[in-house]
């Protein structure tokens, strides 16, 4: 299946929304003013809804147990749903509205992240506008991306990560980015990508994109997340990892997390229901403790330890890597199966300082000083504390 | 306001038995003592009146199947009918075959579900209306999910339909089974596999095995070939209890490999130890958790010394860490 090209038969406006550059640019097709409520997560792809912002956008990107190591990583809610088709997709269960939207105040957003890096003197935000929606898919409809790019242009205290599974990246070339924007991907195999990722840019799309926005002085990040499964995924996994780091300077990479599929458990029928082909489900899978259902932890740890040594094989030991909702007995593991031995963050703080510390050493001018860990001695708002290492029980297919 | 109206005799074969009520009589329990019924008519005849409406050619019989069927098989040609106006609202139609056979209606979930799912599947009852009017008699919640619920549970096939109404499977149970996506769960109530199956074993090894077939591509019949599942259920020896739960062991190693392996070799790793029997190691079955559990009962000083030798044999550690590895 070839890249999802955006199309939407009803598009409506807040008032407020008219007299910004993304109301502007669809004044003459919008309508009504009212979002309207779309139920099925696919009949909201066919509308889209500009609005103003409304309360809070930036939230924390946390999971819901403290068992999980968290990245610490900010969520810019600026977009809601999103036109490709993953199978494994959060969004058919999540959204309660399902209409395509986007906030069209981008000063307004901007303004909510400068108040952010005020509460958090010291500490150096990294901001993600793919929590509800991807950031790229839309670009050449919205701008609303570019818009953004521009504005954390010349903020100090923070990096805006556009994270995408798309190939559209032509809206961003030739922008003032001041290199504070990361374009990353979301990045599988071929193979996973033809089964489950219905209306994504191809493997071969995707890294020819990121070698467009490196070449442009973007910073680039890698999401091997979800790994999926599948015959053969073993030389898959190898092989995908060895030809992107053929194509893409390591150094360029800001971070890479790895993270295998998990789902909520009531994803796990929807997915059956929406996508009746896909294998996704029929996999070996248990219940965490934050609720979701993930492979078996021998499966994850072979999966995440392949990848991670292959990752550090190619990439060297520079990029910074984490685990996407892991224990922190997982990242012991993954570590040391690679030969090494990596202390665990002890808490979402320390991993927010150690990753603002591999971007300051790796690069210079990015932050106007170096992060002291004594500016990271909590979790900003939204954050899980502590990483609650105590052992709980899990629930599981035997007795 | 009311359809007043008197006994009529009507010829038995004028009336039309394909009303939109009709598919009330296939709920579970409606027929459940026919032979009392039988004998009661064979001794008194129709003592109450069928239930007719008037339309606008022959009279539709609302409620009465069984009175008609009896009287067809009999001869008769005539039945005492209550005729009810052609413009009776169908809603009241519903209000009073609610009353009329309530218990039955409301005897389980599935016989619930179904009243809801035939009366709004015959399109004679708004949706809105059913929601706000029915669904709260019905001891259910007054919501569209729920009444989407009956829906769905009122499309599953007759025979797991009756078999939810006589295991009284709650509306959470039979809306696990009308979810799922194939037949498994039908062929599992096979008469001849015999299995002894609870709501949540039929919904684990319907589940279970739906996801083996389509995980590896096969069906049902080889799915039985492939594995032992097909000799136990046809294992006349094994007592129903004793076959189920066999299936339920194959089940789970071929839709858990890595766990049931793992879990193995925990288990040989624990056999090595030779652990007296005052003591016990014990681990996450789901191997999520990355330690072990030491117990130890103990009654007297002697008893302590021998558990202590027992962990310090040579060995042991090395043995040990090898557990802790697995997890």
């Amino acid at each position: 299946m070839k890249q999802t090209k955006p199309s939407f038969t009803r598009i409506t406006m807040d008032e407020a929304s008219r007299d910004t550059p993304i109301g502007r640019r669809w004044a003459d097709r919008a309508g009504e003013e009212e979002r309207p409520r779309e139920g099925h997560y696919r009949d909201g792809k066919k509308r889209l809804h500009i609005s103003a912002k409304k309360g809070k956008a930036l939230h924390a990107c946390s999971s819901m147990s403290a068992q999980y190591v968290c990245c610490a990583t900010r969520v810019l809610r600026n977009m809601s749903n999103c036109p490709m088709h993953c199978s494994y997709c959060f969004l058919q269960n999540y959204l309660t509205n399902t209409t395509t939207s986007v906030v069209a105040d981008i000063d307004a957003l901007v303004e909510e992240v400068r108040e952010e890096i005020v509460r958090h003197p010291g500490r150096f935000l990294r901001v993600g506008t793919w929590e509800l929606a991807d950031s790229l898919i839309l670009e050449e409809e919205l701008g609303n991306s570019s818009a953004l790019v521009e504005a954390f242009a010349p903020l100090k205290g923070a990096l805006l990560e556009l994270r995408t599974k798309s190939s559209v990246v032509g809206p961003l070339l030739g922008l003032s980015h001041g290199g504070r924007t990361v374009a990353s991907w979301s990045m599988n195999p071929p193979a996973v990508i033809r089964s489950d990722e219905h209306g994504t840019a191809s493997f071969e799309e995707r890294l020819a994109a990121m070698v467009r926005v490196m070449e442009d002085g973007y910073l680039l990040a890698l999401h091997f997340d979800p790994m999926i499964w599948h015959e053969g995924w073993e030389q898959n996994y190898v092989d995908m990892v060895h030809e992107i780091f053929r194509r893409i300077d390591p150094d360029r990479v800001a971070w890479i997390s790895m993270g295998v599929l998990r789902f909520n458990p009531e994803m796990k029928r929807k997915m059956a229901e929406n996508f009746p082909g896909s294998r996704l489900t029929t996999a070996e899978l248990v219940t965490g403790n934050d609720g979701k259902m993930r492979y078996v932890k021998p499966l994850r740890r072979a999966m995440l330890s392949l990848l991670y040594s292959t990752v550090r094989q190619c990439a060297g030991d520079d990029p910074y890597i984490y685990l996407c909702m892991e224990k922190a007995d997982m990242w012991q593991k993954v570590a040391a199966d690679a030969g090494q031995r990596r202390p665990v963050p002890a808490d979402t703080a320390a991993l927010e300082y150690e990753m603002a510390a591999s971007l300051y050493r790796r690069f210079p001018g990015l932050m106007d000083a170096e992060p002291r860990r004594e500016n990271f001695t909590s979790p900003p708002d939204g954050f899980n504390r502590n990483v609650d290492r105590r052992p709980t029980e899990t629930t599981g297919p035997l007795p | 306001m009311a359809n007043h109206s008197s006994v009529t005799l009507l010829q038995t074969d004028a009336i039309i038995t394909t009303g939109w009520t009709a598919p009330f009589q296939d709920i579970p329990g409606r027929h459940e003592h026919p032979s009392r019924l039988l004998r009661s008519l064979d001794q008194d005849g129709i003592l109450q009146p069928l239930l007719v409406i008037a339309g606008d050619g022959d009279p539709v019989l609302v409620d009465g199947f069984a009175r008609h069927a009896w009287a067809k098989q009999r001869g008769e040609e005539q039945v005492p009918c209550h005729i009810l106006a052609a413009s009776t609202p169908p809603a009241a139609l519903l209000r009073l075959l609610l009353n009329a056979h309530g218990p039955v209606f409301m005897a389980t979930a599935m016989s619930r579900c179904l009243f809801a799912g035939i009366a709004v599947d015959s399109g004679m009852v708004p949706s809105d209306e059913f929601i706000r009017d029915f669904l709260p008699d019905l001891d259910l919640e007054s919501h569209p999910r729920i009444l989407q619920r009956c829906r769905n549970i009122t499309a599953m096939p007759g025979a797991l339909r009756q078999f939810c109404h006589e295991k009284k499977f709650s509306l959470k149970q039979c809306y696990q089974l009308a979810r799922q996506t194939d037949d498994t769960a039908l062929r599992l109530l096979n008469p001849d596999f015999a299995l002894h199956l609870t709501a949540a074993l039929l919904d684990e090894l319907s589940t279970g095995i739906s996801e083996i077939l389509r995980r590896d591509h096969c069906t049902f019949a080889e799915f039985l070939q492939r594995t032992e599942a097909g000799k136990i259920l046809e294992d006349g020896q094994l007592s129903s209890q004793e076959r189920t739960k066999a299936l339920r062991r194959v089940v789970r190693a071929r839709r858990f490999p890595i766990l049931t392996n793992g879990n193995r070799r925990l288990q040989d790793l624990r056999r090595q130890l030779n652990l007296p029997r005052q003591v016990s190691l014990s681990w996450d079955p789901v191997l999520e958790r990355p330690d072990l559990e030491l117990r130890a009962r103990i009654q007297g000083g002697d008893q302590w010394q021998g558990i202590v030798s027992s962990l310090n044999q040579p060995g042991a550690a090395g043995i040990v860490s090898a557990m802790l590895e697995e997890l």
